[in-house]
């Protein structure tokens, strides 16, 4: 067949082209029928997600994420065009995403379903800010010490995690473990006795750096991620660290011979929310997402099996086996214990403890 | 095809473009040349500039409404605090001892396969050598964590064998990070030594051991100068891929072996406007790094060699 191609014709396709080029190339997260999350690795399950998705007809494109550091610097790259519509904040680290102009607060009107978030949780001092909310709050973490329940038996204090006795089998993170360091060696991790001080708080945390640098040759690892601790810990290569309560939680419910505890000098609770962004393209599938995770407690239960977490929406527990919430749930002593990050000093103390942590990896 | 071009030819704009391609070599060199230039100004060079510009911001990501500011504080920051200088040292110290060790295990094997080994088994055994480096580095990576963990191959042999009941602390040392190295780098010196090895006639070394001269001699005085080109380019890929080694270092590497490339790595990955500091200590990086292999191909490489380039 033989195509006779005048030169209108072409110069009209080629018109025809450019004006559809935008339409053709224009990016997946524009799109009505998607919601694009960045979260951590079992935050959204592969069942939740698949009734979510023939439910609404909505496709959830998920972006594994590993810290907040990560998610705040792609924000920061996106300059304010974000490719997606929700990130997964810590409780202690949102103050910093609001104030860099990455979130929206929540429209309560949108949300019916707050009300199935446990009333300790919603009404939180880490879900707020300026009278508004700023997230919605799914997974309760904490932070202790985890330990090789066949090698080392009860222990009750963070002193083994400086002890020789250990050299070579002690793994901590750096950034999450220094505040620990700071209240074993009598400062106040939380920074709140430092309100005003700066200088005060940078000599505690000048102070917790050079401590633990001096003990860096015991260290077998700093690690990254909640996989790498349980990693180490099956390997045999460390016997104790400081991990967060997901992977210890894990770790035990498969079999592993190893106790989670929270040590008298305490430890630290946060929690995970899920935070839709400022502008967010797709922001009414954001909340008909938000609506259907917290509509169910069994989406709650599922989450807390695929992260060892707890979940802070109601009635999700009672879902849980006796041996799961006996891998799950801290005694309440041990609850005591723990001590709730602050928001309004966390930004400032964190900023000190990050540039410590480099100088402590680099030393 | 020959349709199309016919059909070309009515528009003046493609006949000029098609006379101009014939009578000048300028225009054709430029031709050739636009496609590999752009790609280089657009993925090399560009990136590379966005970085020299972040470096001398004030903040990076920059907060809503607040306008660049321009400082040279983040390169000051380098030399401000020791414990940089000292990650800094240390990965030139590691690169430089990486590179030699390398060198010294891979020749014996580029030195086999190009004179000793058959003519028809090269190509075989040279396939046999890259095989794993089809795979990532990654993977490669976590291979070496499960033969060097406390319950890995390793140390299972070693209890076995009933040499030791206590593992050896192999993972998460300068160990398990230099035989990972080395393993990841020693492609990089095995092609172009082959290469320069391959080059060499072996008669002249034939020659040399009919005129008496030993092994030793017919190496020092024939192979190590004929294949210094090969060696200095091996070692000079092998260097630069060292020092800037990120992901290796993170999953082998313990907290005694932080090199530079990882204390950057950590000073992105932080929550906050510190690009520009990570942008500053990578130029810092490059350039050292550009300065040092600079020097050494200025110290090695054959005058031949330097006069052609």
């Amino acid at each position: 067949m033989k195509i006779h191609l005048s030169r209108r014709a072409m110069l009209a396709g080629a018109g025809a082209s450019l004006i559809a080029a935008p339409a053709i190339i224009r990016p997946g997260h524009a799109q009505s029928k998607e919601l694009n999350v960045w979260a951590y690795s079992g935050y959204i399950t592969d069942d939740f997600r698949s009734r979510f998705e023939k439910d609404t007809g909505i496709k959830v494109n998920i972006r594994l994420v590993t810290d907040q550091g990560e998610q705040f610097n792609l924000l920061g790259a996106e300059k304010g065009k974000f490719s997606t519509d929700i990130v997964c904040c810590a409780g202690h680290r949102f103050y910093q995403f609001i104030d860099a102009g990455f979130l929206e607060p929540i429209d309560m009107k949108k949300l019916p379903n707050w009300g199935k978030i446990e009333p300790e949780y919603s009404d939180a001092v880490w879900v707020q800010r300026g009278g508004d909310r700023w997230g919605v709050p799914v997974l309760i973490a904490s932070m202790g010490l985890l330990y090789n329940s066949e090698t080392m038996k009860d222990i009750d204090s963070w002193a083994p995690m400086f002890d020789d006795a250990n050299s070579g089998r002690i793994a901590y993170q750096i950034q999450d473990f220094f505040p620990i360091a700071m209240d074993y060696l009598g400062f106040d991790g939380s920074a709140v006795a430092y309100k005003g001080s700066p200088d005060v708080a940078q000599r505690a945390v000048n102070t917790t750096r050079d401590f633990l640098i001096s003990k860096k040759p015991l260290v077998r690892r700093f690690y990254d991620s909640g996989a790498e601790v349980q990693q180490m810990m099956v390997n045999k290569d460390i016997r104790l660290a400081q991990s967060w309560s997901g992977p210890a939680s894990k770790l035990i419910l498969e079999g592993f011979p190893a106790v989670y505890t929270i040590p008298k000098e305490g430890g630290w609770a946060f929690a995970y929310g899920f935070n839709i962004v400022r502008n967010a393209a797709n922001i009414d599938n954001a909340y008909l997402f938000l609506n259907a995770l917290l509509a169910d407690p069994r989406n709650g239960a599922e989450m807390v099996r695929s992260t060892g977490y707890i979940s802070a929406i109601t009635g999700a527990s009672e879902l849980l086996t006796d041996k799961e919430r006996g891998a799950l749930m801290l005694k309440p002593e041990q609850r005591q214990r723990l001590t709730w990050v602050d928001v309004e000093t966390a930004p400032f103390i964190f900023d000190l403890i990050d540039k410590a942590a480099e100088e402590i990896r680099a030393a | 095809m020959t349709r199309l071009l016919v059909w070309l030819r009515q528009f003046g704009i493609y006949r000029g473009a098609v006379d101009l391609y014939a009578r000048s070599g300028l225009f054709r060199g430029l031709v050739i040349a636009f496609i590999p230039v752009a790609w280089i100004l657009v993925l090399t060079i560009a990136p590379y500039a966005q970085m020299v510009l972040i470096s001398f911001y004030e903040r990076y990501p920059l907060p809503p409404d607040q306008t660049v500011e321009f400082t040279f504080r983040h390169y000051g920051s380098f030399a401000e605090r020791p414990l940089y200088l000292t990650a800094f040292i240390r990965s030139f110290v590691f690169a430089s001892l990486m590179t030699a060790l390398t060198l010294i295990v891979v020749f014996p094997v580029a030195y086999f396969i190009s004179k000793v080994a058959p003519r028809g088994q090269r190509t075989r055994l040279l396939l046999l050598v890259i095989a794993p480096f089809w795979i990532s580095e990654v993977i490669r990576s976590f291979a070496w964590m499960i033969m060097l963990s406390n319950s890995g191959a390793v140390n299972s042999l070693i209890a076995w064998l009933g040499l030791s009941a206590e593992p050896f602390e192999m993972l998460y040392t300068n160990l398990s990070l230099s035989i990972g190295v080395l393993y990841l780098t020693s492609l990089y010196m095995l092609l172009p030594v082959y290469s320069a090895l391959e080059k060499i006639d072996s008669q002249l070394l034939d020659a040399a051991a009919n005129l008496g001269a030993p092994a030793w001699k017919r190496f020092t005085r024939i192979i190590l100068p004929l294949a210094r080109d090969g060696i200095v380019s091996g070692c000079t890929l092998v260097f630069l891929l060292v020092i800037g080694l990120y992901a290796m270092p993170q999953l082998l590497g313990g907290p005694g072996t932080t090199l530079f490339a990882a204390t950057i790595g950590q000073i992105f990955s932080k929550a906050g406007d510190s690009w520009p500091q990570g942008s500053a200590f990578s130029l810092i990086l490059i350039g050292a790094a550009l300065g040092y292999v600079g020097l050494f191909t200025v110290l090695f490489q054959s005058r031949r060699r330097r006069r052609a380039s």
